[in-house]
């Protein structure tokens, strides 16, 4: 217990000796919060487009019309020739480009069915798919609007079979990005900074060959491991609450459910991330090895593998399986829970579990990696 | 040229060759880390480009039938008609949608009330209630507006038979405006021909910037920075030395994408190669350039890994529109995304890839670059030899 106390004051010494990595740990995570959580969203608008209208009269005046009401579309220009269109899309100033037939008034006179082209940009398929489902609502719209017209009767009060599907959404009233997304950037941040904190600090002492004079102390290795760790944890607790003001602050998002459960998760997922960090720091011989596996196994999966974005579940099965080693899928998932949903304990075990479980492989892992150096 | 022996431009290869080789067997000797530099990003590849595909497949769809009608049955069949819904019938007392949507085993309940068939024989409107996890906001928005689609082809079916009756009782013709919309550059609408190329760019900045951020400030710390300051090597020749390795590695790590995006993936590119070799080599120069920055201003390893991640990298990736599109992003944002190297380089892989662009659409984001690359390298450079002095 002595020991491990003098681990622990030795490092929280050289903490506060480097004020501006401990403040950057500190602060920095919550400033990226708010600039990552006002950036970054799901909602797809203002979708750039090109119109070619080829018949230019009031019916296809008023289609264009209808369209750039909606703060859906865009106008990005207008085109005189088919020819433009592969250039426009090509050079990717414009999202998709709307093609008006001429005869399209001619069509709807005599009662036709008419065919309105659109070229959509579909490289980027999530926001293509968006798109197109936009501008079929659009000329399901018109098809309304002008039948109705005809009849001479307003859309609504027309008598139609029409099953229509009133939403209630639940957790997220408004589906606003920002509600999804805060809870995972916590975790991704948090993720980052305790790799950040831990992953140096063994290597470190292995270049600077202190780690030698460490070893000849009568130190164990899981005394000087937890010794490493302990302090980070309180730094990590901090962090999470400056994260978690800032959160509420800015973007409304309150915590639903109990501190205390958040409080528990958090612990437990500083034991599994710091823990990753101490054991790249122990198996690496080089700082610059330690940053590069870090920023592999930390930074990519934490933002690509942890249900941050992409959802698990659609993910292949040998894929969801490596997840399983990913600290923050765990702790992004419990987050949403505690924060959007007010989850109990119970529905948090299997995720405890799994922080619990990468936290001691991790730190056991580390353990006998340092004691085999000696 | 070749006439004219100029002994200072010889004395200025051997030296940076030197130098270079100094820096290679640095590498090598380091064989982990060699190995890392190639394999990881090869790794790396093959479990992100897997991973990362948008395409929202499989709602959980949760299905509560109070009607029981033949029209129900019907509806729930038009839903679930595509790979877009899982759907499963939940018996109306033994499970509340609460804890269905709680525990996630649901993204979405449907209601549908008693009576449903009956107002539609009756020709009026059947409403259906669609409870929606707003918890996890993509899927939600994705399955809410499929799930609207879909029930609007199936009204469709029953409106056009009415309003061809009225038409014809009326003696007017009914027009049907229908849009006919083309995928361009991805008829298949695969999300994955689009983020796996992105990879590339995403693996090439950590690899080259994360050895090199720490380079210099290595050096210092362990103070062999002052045998290299005593020998007789200029500022700019110990730089090129530092860096040309990276290039030699990121060529490599380049090409083993390629490679690997061809057999694994099966993206075709519809561009050329040499381009995008040309894009890569400007590219490195930005992320070298900011590596080699960030060795310059900060005064440890840990300092250079923090500054690295918190800002470089990660806004990288967040906001340079590898996953989350620039134009979505509020206008505030807009020019702070436009300032990242990234991003250009991502217009190029992904014009080359699925656009089949050429020097023609794409030397905008060649001059974003290549002004980019400049200007950190030089600023990067004076800094260097100011903390020489």
């Amino acid at each position: 217990m002595k020991r491990f106390l003098a681990i622990f004051k030795k490092e929280f010494r050289q903490i506060r000796r480097d004020p501006l990595s401990l403040g950057m740990l500190l602060v920095v995570p919550a400033m990226l919060l708010a600039l990552y959580g006002y950036a970054l969203s799901f909602d797809v608008k203002h979708i750039r487009v090109a119109v070619l209208d080829k018949d230019n009269t009031v019916e296809s005046r008023q289609l264009l019309d209808s369209m750039f009401q909606n703060p859906y579309f865009d106008k990005a220009a207008i085109l005189q020739r088919t020819m433009e269109a592969d250039a426009i899309l090509a050079r990717g100033k414009a999202r998709a480009v709307l093609i008006i037939p001429k005869g399209y008034a001619a069509a709807l006179a005599r009662g036709e069915n008419v065919a309105v082209q659109a070229l959509v940009n579909a490289a980027d398929a999530t926001t293509g798919t968006t798109a197109i489902g936009y501008i079929e609502a659009l000329a399901d719209r018109m098809t309304r609007q002008i039948r109705a017209e005809r009849l001479g009767m307003s859309a609504t009060s027309m008598n139609l079979p029409v099953v229509i599907p009133e939403p209630r959404i639940w957790f997220n009233s408004e589906l606003q990005s920002a509600h999804f997304l805060v809870p995972g950037l916590i975790g991704m941040l948090m993720m980052l900074s305790g790799v950040i904190a831990t992953s140096l600090s063994i290597v470190r002492e292995k270049e600077n060959e202190t780690m030698e004079q460490m070893m000849v102390s009568p130190v164990k290795p899981e005394e000087l491991i937890l010794g490493k760790t302990l302090p980070y944890v309180l730094v990590g607790l901090l962090t999470m609450g400056m994260i978690l003001i800032l959160g509420r602050i800015l973007f409304g998002v309150e915590v639903k459910g109990s501190y205390g459960l958040l409080a528990l998760t958090t612990i437990l997922f500083l034991f599994a991330a710091l823990g990753m960090g101490i054991l790249i720091s122990a198996v690496t011989r080089s700082q610059q090895m330690a940053f590069q596996i870090a920023a592999l196994a930390s930074m990519l999966p934490s933002v690509l593998l942890s249900g941050l974005i992409f959802p698990i579940n659609n993910m292949p099965l040998p894929i969801q399986a490596i997840s399983y080693f990913v600290a923050p899928r765990y702790f992004i998932a419990a987050l949403r829970g505690i924060i959007l949903k007010d989850v109990s304990a119970v529905v948090l075990l299997p995720q405890w579990a799994g922080l619990l479980a990468l936290g001691i492989l991790f730190n056991l892992l580390a353990a006998s990696r340092t004691r085999k150096a000696t | 040229m070749n006439t004219h022996y100029n002994p200072l431009r010889s004395v200025f290869l051997m030296r940076t060759a030197g130098l270079l080789r100094k820096e290679l067997v640095q590498i090598r000797r380091d064989r982990s880390l060699f190995g890392l530099l190639i394999v990881a990003p090869l790794l790396q590849l093959l479990v992100l480009g897997f991973a990362i595909t948008t395409d929202v497949r499989e709602v959980k769809l949760a299905v509560r039938d109070f009607d029981r009608s033949m029209q129900s049955r019907e509806y729930v069949r038009a839903l679930s008609a595509s790979d877009y819904f899982k759907t499963t019938y939940v018996t109306a007392a033994t499970v509340d949608d609460a804890r269905l949507l709680v525990s996630g085993r649901a993204g979405l309940v449907l209601v549908i009330p008693r009576g449903f068939a009956a107002s539609l024989e009756r020709m009026e409107t059947a409403s259906v209630q669609v409870l929606v996890d707003g918890a996890d906001v993509n899927s939600a928005i994705q399955g809410l507006n499929y799930l609207q689609r879909a029930t609007r082809l199936f009204s469709s079916r029953g409106i056009r038979l009415v309003e061809e009756d009225i038409g014809r009782r009326t003696g007017t013709g009914l027009p049907t405006v229908s849009a006919e919309c083309r995928a361009w550059f991805n008829p298949g609408l695969m999300s994955r021909f689009y983020m796996v190329p992105g990879l590339i760019g995403v693996l090439l900045m950590i690899t080259t910037m994360v050895v090199n951020s720490m380079a210099l400030v290595k050096e210092r710390e362990q103070g062999t920075m002052e045998q290299l300051i005593v020998t007789p090597l200029r500022p700019a020749e110990i730089i090129l030395g530092k860096l040309l390795p990276f290039v030699v590695i990121g060529f490599i790590e380049v090409t083993l994408l390629l490679i690997g995006i061809k057999l694994i993936f099966n993206v075709p590119l519809r561009g050329s190669v040499l381009t995008l070799y040309a894009f890569s080599g400007m590219f490195l120069m930005t992320t070298l350039g900011l590596g080699l920055f960030v060795s310059t201003v900060v005064r440890t390893q840990q300092q250079a890994m923090m500054f690295a991640m918190f800002f470089v990298m990660m806004p990288f990736m967040l906001l340079s529109g590898f996953i989350f599109p620039v134009e979505n992003m509020p206008l505030v944002i807009q020019p702070l995304a436009h300032m990242i190297p990234l991003k250009y380089y991502l217009t190029a892989v992904r014009g080359l890839y699925l656009k089949g662009n050429g020097w023609f659409e794409l030397w905008p984001s060649a001059a974003a670059l290549l002004a980019w690359g400049t200007v950190i390298l030089t600023i990067s450079v004076l800094k260097f030899r100011k903390r020489l002095d």
